[in-house]
């Protein structure tokens, strides 16, 4: 302890001067020691608290010696701190380079103390674009960069079906057994399932279960740090059931005992024996809140159980690469063809490895890295406004710089000196940022529409913050190198040139920083504007059925379940007769789903014709007056009726599209179709009954979201739906005039049927439509604050440059006015300052824009990236700013008096 | 005057001190409110020494006893001097601060 305290006080006490350092360095490293041994007497949290005080006096005390006056003189008046001489004072002598731009801080800070508005300005600026730099970081850290929880995550990757378009996350059971035995590239192989079991049977308590096949935690790298791993035995259906915990559970239920193994934890009322315990911190990020208890999956495939239920990780063996994976995969595939013809169809699709990123990040990443881009850009802006603040007061402090040169100050230490004001502007924007970024990234959170996935873990981590010291260290520099510049080039005779002429050499620097401000406001406008115009065109689209007025609600169970109702049939003739009893209910119906929820889709044959077929038709059960509720429009033909009964012949609805791909041309109705058929067999025997008669044609809705064209949908009776597709139904209500009092009504309605006191959900379909944007929402809202905030950063921008022009030019403005020149005059002359460069900008701007917005394609919908019209909004919206940042100075220029400005100074 | 220098003349006025010494005399002085940390306390030293209020002894002149390394630090008259004018302005405030207590308990 006391040598941890003595190497940590010796490396706090750097921060003090060397000459106080060498002096007492020792007595105060034995002292600090002393203190910290005396607190440890007392208790361990006194000597915690004495270490950390001492550490933080070091370091204060520290700062003060560097930056108080050396006070020469041993006056006995100067009692307080001494008074602070105007200029520089002498540099400590004796001392290496280091020292030397130490001084210059000190004098930088100074001088920022002094100056405190523009300070602040600066600060706030730099701060506002680092904190959502840093924001925007620390999501795309925590979501799509940072590695996977598991050993060597490089290792581990997800097998996945591949759909030719896509790949699908899980494969079915037998084929993971199958790929897990001959596999060779392989060194293990996993799969799970989560489910919740009842942990206590008193308290009802339920804890996250993860059921696990026995290489499970091989896989993933993490094994249990008390007894024993799962083994093959376990994993066999009848061996003895046993489980492995969760850190955190054996910690608060078995108290961290360490005699906890052989004990037994029951689940669902089944005891079962404790193997082992996991290690701390364990996370599986595909499975976000399991994991308090882990039991053998037993996982028993049968090859007729086609369901794809099984996430497949596996660890590769060492040294193995991508290319041999492929090659064992397709192996394996052929082998697979060879050993169970009969499993293998036209549906046949390979496994192939796919990583975590692409199975559940997907493409949130790409909207993540696009607004990354964006605060980059409005990170850049805000340098290049503190730039131009900073020049701005350069060229007013030419004079106090020519004295310092006389004093012998070389240009090369001026510069360094602004260099170090850029530094501390950045230091104080890191700080100020990262406290910004923690409310951004709370509030990004809160914005996303649905879950991040792994953003339970994003936060501030060292990575985070490191990322904020960078982006201040690099901020800092650059504006002041930027700044800096006009002096390193002119020099000293320049320097006190500008500063009798009020300094117009520095415009043409601000100028083209302006125009660079401008071009990256009109690259993120251009962004915000086709991301917004997405959204409009979303919003446009005609769903197929009437929106407004439309209810939408599930189908209360009553307490006794549905037989209590009387069968879910009785159940639900009974809730739509009290519903459309309701005065301001125009009708109601009930449906298998509606429009924009998930449904069945299912192979419909062609009655007749052997090659026609398609593998997934959306498919929907409807009750009576289900056309009528949505407002789709019944084409040709008749709807259903209360006269298409189980027994009498089984009937469909098709839609639009349909006819039109199997019956162009005619009417389809009276045509024949086999629900449930695919290349000449039923999927299941229930299907079969002898086919269906089209009996009408209705108009086609967008079933499965407003950005994919509409499916062939076929529609059956709900008394003639397969009963193995029989499940509770929603209810869609259409209302009188649309008033928020019909949704409580109907919510009444319902709660009468549900059981215990629940509140029955009603939704308009308004809702329904607007979640189903919410990411579109999302993209445009996030990128228009930040084209926002670029472009007020901007109009400060050109406020600065106008103004300055101005105060530069108020001989030749009162000159002008003297000789006769008008008001226009004057004012087309000042804005012309601010003008071009923005014009400039705008044309950058939008070549920018054309060449970079194809990185937002897979974000547009129904909107080109080159889209002609934003670009001109756009063009519009900046020269408006423009106008108006510049009206102050033009204003002020048209006042200008010529006998006050002609005046010498 | 800041409270570490006042401390520090204040323990100084009655004999010289060397270093931790100081820091634990202030300690009972104030009653455990002030401690002086060792960079505080060193810094204030050299400060003092600097305006010229305390002076450090030779090694002919540290008295025996204490650690052999330790500086020894001595009160000079212009410090007694600012001690005294201090602890005079301090009084006056209090004298203020009595008066006006006692009008407002009549």
């Amino acid at each position: 302890m006391s040598r941890l305290a003595r190497r940590s006080y010796r490396m706090a006490l750097l921060a003090l001067p060397e000459p106080i350092r060498a002096k007492h360095g020792d007595a105060m490293t034995a002292l600090f020691v002393r203190d910290v041994a005396r607190a440890r007497e007392r208790s361990r949290v006194a000597a915690a608290l004495a270490f950390a005080a001492g550490l933080w006096d070091a370091l204060r005390r520290g700062l003060y010696e560097r930056v108080r006056p050396a006070s020469a003189t041993r006056s006995a008046d100067s009692a307080s701190t001494g008074h602070e001489p105007a200029h520089a004072p002498a540099p400590p002598s004796g001392e290496p380079f280091m020292s030397g731009l130490l001084y210059d801080v000190r004098f930088a800070l100074r001088g920022l103390v002094r100056s405190p508005r523009f300070t602040l300005l600066a600060v706030v600026t730099l701060a506002l674009g680092i904190g959502a730099n840093v924001a925007l970081f620390s999501v795309v850290h925590g979501v799509v960069l940072r590695p996977l929880p598991f050993g060597e995550p490089e290792r581990v990757t997800h097998v996945a079906l591949d759909y030719g378009a896509g790949t699908s996350v899980s494969v079915q059971a037998y084929r993971f057994e199958f790929w897990s035995e001959r596999s060779r590239v392989f060194e293990s192989t996993a799969t799970w399932a989560h489910t919740s079991m009842i942990g206590n049977e008193e308290t009802g308590e339920r804890l996250a279960v993860l059921r696990v096949s026995h290489e499970f935690l091989e896989v993933v790298g993490r094994p249990p740090v008390l007894g024993r791993d799962f083994t093959a035995g376990d994993d066999v259906p009848g061996s003895p059931e046993v489980a492995i915990i969760g850190h955190d559970l054996w910690r608060t239920r078995f108290g961290g005992d360490p005699g906890v193994l052989g004990r037994s934890i029951e689940l669902e009322g089944t005891p079962r024996t404790i193997v082992g315990v996991l290690p701390a911190g364990f996370d599986l990020p595909q499975e976000p809140d399991a994991g308090d208890v882990l039991v053998p999956l037993r996982l028993v495939a049968d090859p007729a159980d086609e369901a794809e239920n099984w996430p497949m990780l596996a660890r590769l063996r060492e040294g193995v690469d991508r290319t041999a994976v492929r090659a064992d995969l397709e192996r394996v595939h052929a082998e697979f063809a060879a050993a169970h013809p009969e499993l293998v169809d036209d549906d046949n699709r390979p496994l192939v490895i796919a990583s975590y990123q692409e199975l559940y990040v997907g493409s949130v990443a790409d909207v993540l890295w696009v607004l990354m881009a964006a605060t980059g850009l409005v990170l850049l802006i805000a340098c290049a406004n503190v730039a131009a603040l900073v020049l701005a007061r350069g060229s007013s402090r030419g004079g106090e710089f020519a004295v310092r040169a006389a004093l012998g100050a070389g240009r090369g230490r001026i510069a360094r000196h602004i260099v170090a004001e850029g530094l501390l502007l950045g230091g104080a924007a890191c700080v100020l940022g990262l406290a910004l970024a923690g409310i951004g990234v709370d509030a990004l959170l809160g914005l996303y529409p649905g879950t991040l996935p792994r953003a339970d873990r994003i936060g501030m981590n060292p990575g985070v913050v490191l990322y904020a010291v960078a982006a201040a260290l690099v901020t800092g520099t650059g504006c002041g190198l930027i700044a800096a510049m006009p002096a390193l080039r002119a020099g000293v005779a320049a320097a006190l040139r500008e500063s009798e002429r009020g300094g117009t050499g520095r415009g043409g620097l601000r100028r083209l920083v302006l125009a660079v401000e401008a071009a990256v406001s009109v690259v993120m406008l251009v962004g915000a504007g086709l991301l917004v115009a997405t959204l409009v065109e979303i919003r446009g689209v005609d769903p197929g059925f009437d929106v407004e007025g439309l209810l939408t609600a599930e189908l209360p169970m009553p307490s006794g379940g549905w037989e209590s109702g009387g069968g879910l049939a009785q159940v639900e003739e009974r809730v739509l007769e009290e519903l459309r009893a309701l005065p301001a209910v125009a009708a109601a119906a009930a449906a298998s789903t509606y429009p924009l929820r998930r449904g069945w889709n299912i192979p419909v044959s062609i009655a007749g014709r052997a090659d026609q077929y398609e593998g997934a038709v959306e498919w929907r059960s409807v009750s009576t007056g289900y056309l009528e509720t949505l407002g789709v429009p019944l084409l040709r033909g008749r709807t259903f009726t209360r006269a298409d009964t189980e027994g009498a012949p089984h009937v469909a609805l098709v839609n639009e599209a349909f006819v039109e791909r199997y019956f162009p041309g005619e009417s389809g109705i009276g045509q024949r179709i086999e629900i449930g058929r695919y290349d000449g067999r039923y999927i299941a025997p229930e299907f079969d009954v002898g086919g269906v008669e089209i009996i009408g044609v209705v108009g086609d809705v967008r079933e499965i979201d407003l950005t994919v064209d509409p499916r062939r949908t076929v529609l059956v009776p709900a008394a003639q739906a397969t009963p193995m597709l029989q499940a509770p139904p929603v209810l869609v209500v259409r209302t009188r005039d649309g008033g928020a009092g019909v949704a409580s009504a109907v919510r009444t309605v319902l709660a009468g049927f549900a059981g215990g006191g629940a509140s029955p959900e009603v939704r308009t379909m308004t809702e329904v439509i607007a979640d189903s944007v919410a990411e579109e929402r999302f993209n445009a809202l996030l990128m228009a604050i930040l084209a926002g905030v670029a472009l007020v950063l901007t109009a400060f921008g050109i406020y600065g440059v106008v103004s300055y022009g101005v105060r530069q030019r108020r001989r030749e403005i009162g000159i002008r006015v003297a000789l006769g020149a008008g008001r226009s005059t004057v004012a087309r002359l000042v804005m012309k300052q601010g003008m071009v460069p923005v014009l400039l900008g705008l044309a950058i701007g939008v070549g920018g824009a054309l060449g970079l917005t194809r990185f937002l394609e897979s974000l547009l919908w129904g909107v080109e990236p080159t889209d002609p019209l934003t670009i001109l909004v756009v063009a519009v919206q900046l020269a408006a700013v423009a106008a108006l940042a510049s009206w102050l100075p033009v204003r002020e220029a048209t006042r200008i008096d010529p006998n006050r400005s002609l005046r010498p100074e | 005057m800041k409270k570490p220098w006042f401390f520090i003349l204040l323990s100084l006025a009655s004999r010289d001190r060397y270093g931790s010494d100081i820091q634990e005399d202030v300690r009972a002085l104030s009653d455990g409110d002030v401690r002086l940390w060792p960079a505080t306390l060193y810094g204030s030293l050299e400060e003092l020494v600097e305006h010229g209020w305390i002076r450090e002894l030779d090694d002919a002149e540290a008295p025996a006893g204490g650690a052999s390394r330790s500086r020894w630090y001595a009160i000079q008259p212009e410090g007694r001097e600012a001690l005294r004018a201090e602890v005079e302005r301090s009084d006056a405030v209090n004298r203020v601060a009595r008066r006006r207590l006692g009008r407002e308990r009549a």
